[in-house]
């Protein structure tokens, strides 16, 4: 029996893995991906599914495998895909290490959650199937524990273990209760000393943190049987062994401080310095094979291959706001103002270079402070802005109506994912199957206004 | 080439390693030790035999062996024992793993700084030795880098070791990668609690001197354990963990909150062993120094309040008197108390005036009925920090006389220039100014106050310095045996 079957993860999508973030950050070190759309997906690890099962119904013409070493998550998923209907989504129980070797090339590997959680000839094989399996412009997603911060985790790890033990625990679930009231004990007394005071803020922050993500993914993460984390440059040296090279972090970040980008030193000692200046715990990182000649940092002219999209609002007359990452940008410059009046309008669509006029460093700017996403395909939302009446009968986005009648965080069609906070929007979304008339869906709000203005915000959240 | 060799590890004498002080913890809890005075005493490690030498010279009836694996510090205590005509001291250039070696029983082993930096098969060995070359009531002093604490330092050592990976020169590689957490204390990207956390450690790091960094951060051999872990290793030695060598830091933490204390209190029902422990996560603990005997001997660990009528006291005690009595402070360890008892008070007065001698148990107090019950009082005081406890006598002389004689280890180390020098009480004191070394120098009991003045030029200078001198306990009596 595997622990995972015992308690399951919690189900939910993760959009820094969607190969379109991939090809995006791949394109813009000079790569030339895959188009995410008609690609070929693997996922290692996938657990109930949920992070392929909505890239799968956004992009019907994509080929996606998933594999799990647990039975119980991955027959949840087979019997979703099926209710779905989904034809281009393949689940199988499976150890990583009877990997079928003739399973062919995938132009995007996932694996979240892998790394730093299972033995070592585990992982090693992970790196051996990107390394034979990895189509030639291919990307991996591979996200652990990163060191430095990693090890104040171990050491939390290592007393709540004792403690365990200690107390005789017997099931999970009295895990992760005996866990809480023991980390909360330490946490109190911490504060009450001058010499450890500052770590109770650090547990405060990692409580937070267990909190959004519920009980569950603490007692898989920091509780896990394994849990060994890795600086950025061990992670390199041991993806070189299998021809594989670091390409970047998934996330599109912050620039480096200029102390440490003037030094001279290459790329993953820049990397690895900037990880110990901001302490960084976890790493979700891009791969590719060790051969492909990475532009870093990426020349300017890329941004020209690119689109981009925001969620914006203006909140003043020189500020937008990025409704979804809270990031803001400010200007007085009248060409940028223009960028983004129009990527407010376009949204959720998104807008290409040319169609911007814009000057591309103005682009990067805005990207890295998260006001603006780049992206590569130009399909991503079919759907243009539509009005609707009563008549009318919208769906929602499928595999976000299912998670809808379980949980109140959905999966967009971008693989964001939605908090439903109100009970009558959960609802609302539950009964927008595409053929019930929205006459019908009034009374869950009371009146048509805020109805509208409700589908007005799922479209936005494109949902719809 | 040993790293040692490379760099000198500056030593010091460690004075919570001194049989006398672990006589003092051993027999607090029963177990009845060898007095320190007739011992023999082994010091694994002993570098260039700082913490030996000042030992050798304060109990010239025991017996000392010191080994380490550096030649060049062996080569260096030898040479300091010559000088300082020590009859009762041996240096050898060994390795402990060789099983041949023939260096007797001990009454008490001293092993500092050593098991977080060897090997782990080094780290076993140091038990195996400690289970075989322990006489029946031997007495070991094991210090180590303990998690949960010690996670902290793990992650700046990754991140240093990282960082300075090419760099060859030892020096060069200290240096660079002191700058390193320097710069990210003072970077400012990460969180406040995070920002706090490298503050700490940068404030830890450069406490220290660079030679001592090197070894303690940037060796080969880092290995901190769990106490559980010490005390499994011990157990399966046949041995068993008696006390933290610091009776103060043994103690459970005050301000404990009431789950704190219920957890505590759950963790004593499952033994002393899993009380330490939990203690050490309430504390997060990075460092200890704990004493172990045979597994064979008996503990008793409700004797402490019953031991203390055996014991020396010394304290250099502020006395002020207060609304609810009188309040005694002292300054070296901060700790204070307040106490409206006269005998209290009384014996506290007589610790306080005799500093930096000791006071005998029996000398606290003119009335025999009044002993017994002073002894509790005593042994929270001594938990508290407040005074300090020893095994045998220590007498200084208070005041310069007419003949000054500084005790023959410290003018040795003004005439070999050291910078710090060792009184009597083994604080060091980083000495500055020149004159300052040459009246230590020259105050050997043979010169008189005025030829010593007259010597430096400076007598105001000198009158003072000798009263300081006195105070911190640089000063011996004529004729007791230490020059």
């Amino acid at each position: 029996m595997n622990l995972y079957d015992e308690v399951e993860y919690p189900s939910r999508s993760f959009s820094q893995t969607h190969p379109e973030r991939a090809a995006t950050i791949g394109t813009m070190l000079g790569m030339s991906p895959p188009v995410p759309a008609t690609s070929r997906i693997l996922e290692a690890g996938c657990g109930s599914g949920w992070n392929l099962i909505p890239m799968a119904a956004a992009m019907p013409d994509a080929r996606l495998f998933g594999f799990d070493l647990a039975e119980s998550p991955i027959e949840s998923a087979r019997r979703d895909t099926a209710a779905l209907g989904l034809k281009n989504l393949r689940f199988e129980a499976l150890d990583v290490l009877d990997f079928p070797s003739d399973t062919g090339e995938f132009d995007y590997i996932i694996a979240h959650g892998f790394y730093s959680w299972v033995p070592r000839h585990a992982r090693l094989k992970l790196l051996e199937i990107c390394r034979a399996h990895l189509s030639p412009q291919g990307l991996a997603f591979i996200s652990f524990n990163a060191n430095p911060y990693s090890t104040v985790r171990l050491m939390w790890r290592g007393m709540l273990l004792y403690h365990a033990q200690q107390m005789g625990v017997k099931s999970p679930q009295e895990l992760i209760a005996q866990s809480e009231t023991f980390l909360k004990t330490l946490r109190d007394q911490w504060e009450k000393r001058p010499t450890t005071r500052f770590h109770s803020k650090l547990l405060d922050l990692q409580i937070d943190s267990v909190r959004s993500g519920g009980g569950n993914w603490f007692f898989h993460d920091d509780l896990a049987t394994f849990f060994e984390p890795f600086s950025v440059t061990d992670f390199d040296r041991e993806l070189e062994s299998y021809g594989l090279q670091f390409a970047s972090e998934a996330l599109f970040e912050g620039l480096m401080p200029q102390a440490v980008a003037d030094r001279p030193m290459n790329w993953i000692q820049r990397e690895q310095t900037w990880d110990n200046l901001n302490f960084r715990g976890f790493r979700s990182t891009l791969v590719c094979h060790r051969n492909r000649d990475l532009v870093r940092p990426p020349d300017l002219n890329v941004f020209e291959k690119l689109r981009f999209a925001a969620p914006l609002t203006r909140t003043k007359l020189n500020t937008f706001r990025n409704e979804w990452t809270g990031s803001e940008a400010q200007s007085e410059d009248r060409r940028i103002l223009d960028i983004l009046t129009r990527l407010a309008q376009t949204w959720p669509a998104s807008v290409s270079f040319a169609e911007l006029g814009a000057e591309a460093s103005n682009l990067l700017d805005l990207t890295l402070a998260n006001v603006i996403e780049p992206c590569v395909s130009a399909n991503r939302l079919p759907h243009p802005k539509q009005t609707f009446t009563l008549s009318d009968k919208p769906a929602i986005f499928a595999p976000a109506r299912m998670q809808a009648q379980r949980i109140n965080v959905v999966t967009n069609r971008l693989h964001s994912s939605i908090q439903l906070e109100q009970e009558p929007l959960r609802k609302f979304v539950v009964g927008l199957d595409g053929m019930t008339p929205l006459s019908e869906l009034v009374p869950l709000f009371g009146n048509e206004r805020e109805m509208f203005e409700q589908l007005d915000w799922l479209y936005r959240a494109a949902l719809i | 080439m040993n790293p040692y060799d490379l760099v000198e590890y500056p030593s010091y004498a460690i004075p919570q390693s001194y049989p006398d002080k672990l006589a003092v913890v051993a027999e607090m809890f029963g177990v009845n030790p060898v007095p320190p005075g007739r011992a023999r005493v082994l010091d694994v490690g002993c570098g260039s035999g700082a913490n030996l030498l000042p030992m050798a010279v304060l109990w010239p009836g025991s017996e000392y062996v010191g080994i380490d694996l550096a030649a060049s510090a062996i080569d260096k205590a030898k040479a300091s024992a010559a000088q300082l005509g020590l009859k009762n001291v041996h240096f050898t250039m060994a390795d402990l793993m060789d099983h041949e070696l023939d260096l007797g029983k001990f009454d008490y082993i001293i092993a500092h700084g050593f098991i977080s930096w060897v090997p782990t098969f080094v780290r076993k060995r140091l038990f195996e030795v400690c289970r075989d070359l322990l006489t029946p009531r031997g007495i070991a002093y094991i210090s180590y880098n303990s998690y949960p604490g010690s996670h902290i330092r793990d992650m700046f050592r990754q991140i240093m070791l990282e960082h300075v990976r090419d760099i060859a020169d030892p020096m060069k590689r200290a240096e660079e990668a002191r700058a390193l957490v320097q710069l990210i204390a003072d970077s400012g990207v990460a969180s406040d609690a995070i920002q706090e956390l490298a503050r700490s450690e940068r404030d830890v790091i450069f406490r220290k001197s660079i030679g001592s960094f090197y070894h303690d951060e940037l060796e080969v051999n880092f290995n901190p354990i769990y106490f559980h872990e010490f005390a499994s290793f011990a157990s399966v030695h046949d041995l068993q963990f008696i006390f933290e060598a610091v009776y103060n830091e043994g103690q459970v933490p005050l301000q404990l909150t009431d789950e704190a204390n219920g957890l505590l209190e759950q963790a004593a029902t499952r033994g002393v062993l899993v009380h330490e422990q939990y203690q050490d996560f309430l504390k997060l603990r990075r460092f200890r120094q704990s004493l172990v005997t045979h597994s064979s001997v008996a503990i008793d660990r409700e004797a402490p309040p019953r031991m203390m009528h055996k014991f020396h006291f010394a304290a250099p005690l502020q006395r002020t008197a207060v609304p609810e009595g009188v309040e005694f402070s002292n300054p070296q360890t901060k700790a204070a108390v307040v106490t409206p008892n006269p005998i209290t008070i009384s014996a506290l007065d007589r610790i306080g005036k005799a500093w930096p001698s000791t006071v005998a148990f029996d000398q606290l107090t003119d009335d025999p009925g009044q002993r017994e019950g002073l002894e509790p009082v005593l042994e929270r005081f001594f938990a508290a920090g407040l005074i300090d406890a020893h095994a045998t006598p220590r007498i200084c002389l208070q005041q310069p006389g007419t003949h000054p004689e500084v005790w023959k280890y410290a003018r040795w180390q003004a005439q070999n220039h050291e910078r710090v020098l060792t009184p009597m009480t083994l604080a060091g004191v980083a000495v500055e100014d020149e004159n300052i070394r040459k009246l230590v120098l020259l105050a050997d009991g043979t010169r008189s106050v005025d030829e010593l003045a007259a010597a430096i030029g400076d007598r105001t200078g000198v009158e003072r310095s000798l009263v300081g001198a006195a105070r911190m306990g640089f000063l011996v009596p004529p004729g007791s045996g230490l020059q």
